[in-house]
C-alpha cells in the first residue's frame, strides 16, 4: 500500500481553511495554535502580524478541493439540495471545491426550505444522486441512526490488509450500486 | 452507597457547573460531567459542542461531536466555522471543558501522540480536535483526567493545547486569551494553579484518598496546598442520575442506534 501523507491541523483551523477556500481567499486567519507543537510539525501552519493591532495570529493556506462529495437529506427535481440537522462544514466544503457531488436520501417535489436553511442551489453542484442510506455507517438526521455494530465490525477488517482487500473486492468493487453493496455486506436497512 | 473513582471524578466536575454557564464540551468524560450537571443542579447550563450545537440537551451521551442526538433538542445549530469564530473566538464561552492523555505541571496537555517520535509514535491519539483553540479562547479551562504517573508527566511527549505554558506570566505574554486552566479534576482529587507560579497544586482529595497517594500518582514532585480539603462524597441523586445516564447510553450505542 502507498503510505498516506499526513498534515495535521486543528478542527477550528480546518473549518477556517475551507471557509477561505469558499471565499476565494488564499489563506485563513485564526487566533490559534498558541504554544502548541503543531506548527513545529506542519510547515503549512505559519503566522501573520495584524497590520492594525500588531497581534500575531496563525495563518494557514485555503483549501480548494478538486472534488467534494457530501451526503444530504433531500434534493428537488432541479437538483437544489437541503441540508438539515448538524450542517458542520458541508456548505464550505462544496463551495471551496472546483466540482461538487451530493448524494441524497430522497428527491422530492418541493424542499419547503426555510429562507435561512442550509440550501445549495443546483447551479453550484456538478451532480446530485439519489442514494438512500448513502451516509452508512454514519447517520442521516431524520432518516436513520449510526450503525455502531458495523463500525465495531469494521475495525478488525480495516486493520488486516488481506481482509480489507477481500472485503472491498467482494462488497464494493464486485457490486453494481450502493443498494447491492448493502445487500452483499449484509447491512440491514 | 459505594462508588467508583471515576464516578466521583465525574460528579465533582459536574458540581462546578452552574445555571447559565456557557460550557464548550469535549467528548468523553467532559461530556458525561456536563450532562450530569444539566440533569441535576444546573438544568440551565448552556452546553456547546464543536459540531455547532448550542444549548445541546442529549438524552444519551454522544460518541462524537457529530451525533444527531446533540442537535435533536439543541436551542440552535450553527455551522462549524461559526461555532469556532463567533462563539469561541468571539469570547462567549465561559468554560472550556477538556480531557487529555497527558498533562504537565503547568496544565499544558497532550492529545496528539505518546512517544517522543511524532512521525513514529508509540500511540497515535485522537489529535487536537478543537482543543488548541478552546484552550486559548475560553474564559477559563477545566481539565478532567485520571491521575497516574503516565498521565501526570514531567514533560509532555507533545504539546497539543496550551495551559499556563512555562508558568508565571508566560501564558498572558503568549497571546492566549482567557485564564487558562483553573481546575484539574482527577479520580484522586482536585488541583488548581498557584496564583503566582501557575504550578498545579493539590487543593482537595476525594474521601478515602490520601495526599501521599496523590503524590505517588504524579510524575513530578507534586505541590500540595497548606490545607487540603475533602470533596463531598456523591449523593444518591448524583450517583443514580449518572448511572442512569451511562446505562441509557450503553444501551443506545451497544446496538444499532436507529433513528
Amino acid at each position: 500500500p502507498h503510505p498516506l501523507a499526513i498534515e495535521e491541523h486543528s478542527h477550528a483551523d480546518m473549518a477556517g481553511r475551507y471557509q477561505a477556500g469558499a471565499s476565494g481567499l488564499p489563506f485563513s486567519v485564526l487566533r490559534g495554535y498558541v504554544g502548541s507543537d503543531l506548527p513545529k510539525r506542519n510547515p503549512n501552519i505559519r503566522s501573520i502580524t495584524c497590520p492594525f493591532t500588531g497581534e500575531k495570529l496563525a495563518a494557514t493556506p485555503a483549501i480548494n478541493p478538486d472534488v467534494t462529495v457530501i451526503h444530504a437529506q433531500k434534493a428537488d427535481r432541479k437538483g437544489n439540495v437541503l441540508i438539515t440537522g448538524i450542517i458542520g462544514i458541508q456548505k464550505e466544503a462544496v463551495l471551496s471545491a472546483k466540482a461538487a457531488i451530493v448524494t441524497v436520501e430522497e428527491i422530492v417535489e418541493d424542499l419547503q426550505a426555510p429562507k435561512n436553511a442550509c440550501y445549495l442551489p443546483h447551479w453550484v453542484l456538478a451532480a446530485v444522486c439519489e442514494v438512500p442510506y448513502g451516509a452508512h455507517p454514519s447517520y442521516a438526521h431524520g432518516y436513520y441512526g449510526r450503525d455502531n455494530a458495523f463500525c465495531k465490525a469494521w475495525d478488525p477488517i480495516s486493520r488486516d490488509r488481506d481482509a480489507f482487500l477481500a472485503w472491498m473486492k467482494r462488497h464494493v468493487l464486485g457490486t453494481r450500486d450502493h443498494a447491492q453493496f448493502m445487500e452483499s455486506a449484509g447491512i440491514l436497512r | 452507597m459505594n462508588y467508583e473513582a471515576n464516578e466521583i471524578m465525574t460528579i465533582e466536575a459536574a458540581r462546578r457547573l452552574k445555571n447559565g454557564t456557557v460550557c464548550f464540551v469535549g467528548i468523553g468524560m467532559p461530556s458525561a460531567a456536563a450532562n450530569l450537571a444539566r440533569l441535576t443542579h444546573a438544568p440551565e447550563v448552556v452546553l456547546i459542542y464543536e459540531s455547532g450545537t448550542i444549548g445541546a440537551k442529549p438524552d444519551i451521551l454522544p460518541l462524537s461531536i457529530g451525533d444527531g442526538e446533540l442537535a435533536e433538542h439543541a436551542d440552535t445549530v450553527v455551522s462549524i466555522p461559526e461555532i469556532f469564530r463567533y462563539w469561541l473566538q468571539g469570547g462567549r464561552v465561559d468554560v472550556g471543558f477538556l480531557g487529555a492523555a497527558q498533562i504537565d505541571k503547568f496544565g499544558n496537555i497532550n492529545t496528539t501522540v505518546i512517544g517522543g517520535d511524532y512521525a513514529k509514535p508509540k500511540v497515535r491519539l485522537p489529535g487536537a480536535g478543537g482543543a488548541p483553540e478552546i484552550a486559548s479562547n475560553a474564559k477559563e479551562v477545566w481539565i478532567i483526567i485520571k491521575q497516574t504517573r503516565r498521565s501526570f508527566v514531567p514533560k509532555l511527549d507533545f504539546m497539543t493545547s496550551v495551559g499556563h505554558l512555562d508558568g508565571g506570566e508566560s501564558r498572558a505574554r503568549s497571546g492566549a486569551r482567557g485564564a487558562g486552566p483553573t481546575a484539574v479534576i482527577t479520580d484522586l482529587g482536585v488541583l488548581a494553579p498557584d496564583p503566582v507560579t501557575r504550578e498545579l497544586t493539590l487543593v482537595a482529595i476525594h474521601p478515602g484518598i490520601t495526599v501521599e497517594q496523590a503524590k505517588a500518582s504524579t510524575g513530578w514532585d507534586l505541590k500540595v496546598a497548606g490545607t487540603v480539603v475533602n470533596t463531598m462524597p456523591p449523593t444518591q441523586d448524583e450517583l443514580e442520575t449518572l448511572r442512569d445516564l451511562q446505562s441509557r447510553t450503553a444501551r443506545a450505542h451497544g446496538t444499532v442506534a436507529s433513528e
